[in-house]
């Protein structure tokens, strides 16, 4: 039980890591030019975790791929931009998952980790500028991670569908 | 099946106030809380190390990090950084407000508005 849990967090933690160097490969700032801006593909391996395993798989999966990152490529600043969004989009998945199949699909509920995502990030970079001039950027910023958090979502529903059989093994 | 059709709907009820909310905010704040000027100041982690009028063209170099900026016809460019995401050379300021912001190089440029005095002095 126990070992079949540490790969299967293991397992989900690399998934994450490559979705979001595919993600990194969509130019989705020559689309829409906004900093920070970012598809979450990663969160879907978070939310992948959370409900095939529990929290504490979901929570290594989320923060464990920043610091990988931080190894990987050395950018200090994405990472303390992203761990903290990770944070945040932590606490709202876990608040958010109540509300799953009573109020919402994963739709919601990405859209929801996501919009907190982008606060967190926002946080992080009025911190690290030790200044409040980035927060102009929320709104916009929340606005765009609304749409992609709802499409992280359906992808979601598509996945989980399909992957639910996986559970016997953890 | 019904049931799922609700949810998604709910789903997407709270994208769409999430976009609507938000983008409300962005142009009420666009609207008011832009504020405009002929000075631009360049902070370096919260402290002020150089400002500039936008009046004059020029380019100016930031020691600190490897920076450069470009000042013509009042709009704020960035010509030159070391920083590897370079987000910074897609943000624009001009008299109207706006900001750069390059968070590898901790560095905030706005526009603000100086006593004349002020002005004489960085205008030189």
């Amino acid at each position: 039980m126990k070992t079949g849990k540490l790969t299967f967090t293991a397992m989900l933690l690399s998934v994450s890591f490559a979705l979001s160097i595919i993600e990194s490969f969509v130019p989705i700032n020559a689309i829409i030019p906004l900093p920070g801006l970012k598809l979450g593909f990663a969160n879907l391996a978070v939310m992948t975790a959370y409900v095939l395993c529990d929290k504490s798989c979901a929570l290594c999966v989320s923060l464990l791929r920043p610091i990988l990152m931080l190894f990987l490529f050395g950018n200090a600043t994405s990472f303390v931009l992203s761990i903290s969004g990770a944070i945040l989009a932590f606490i709202g998945l876990v608040v958010s998952a109540r509300l799953y199949e009573r109020v919402f699909t994963f739709g919601g509920i990405s859209v929801i980790s996501a919009l907190l995502h982008s606060v967190g990030q926002i946080v992080a970079a009025s911190f690290v500028v030790s200044d409040g001039a980035v927060f102009a950027y929320l709104p916009l910023l929340c606005a765009a991670s609304a749409v992609t958090g709802l499409l992280n979502g359906f992808i979601m529903n598509a996945v989980i569908s399909r992957i639910r059989k996986v559970r016997r093994f953890v | 099946m019904k049931q799922q059709n609700r949810l998604i709907r709910n789903d997407i009820i709270l994208a769409a106030l999430a976009v609507v909310i938000s983008l409300g905010i962005y142009f009420v704040l666009a609207l008011f809380g832009r504020d405009g000027g002929n000075i631009a100041s360049v902070e370096l982690d919260g402290h002020e190390i150089l400002t500039f009028s936008l009046d004059k063209d020029g380019v100016y170099m930031i020691e600190q990090c490897d920076y450069s900026i470009r000042v013509k016809d009042g709009n704020v460019t960035v010509i030159e950084t070391k920083c590897k995401d370079k987000v910074c050379t897609t943000m624009h300021l001009d008299r109207n407000g706006g900001e750069i912001i390059c968070l590898p190089n901790r560095l905030v440029i706005r526009c603000k508005t100086q006593k004349q005095t002020a002005v004489d002095v960085t205008a030189g």
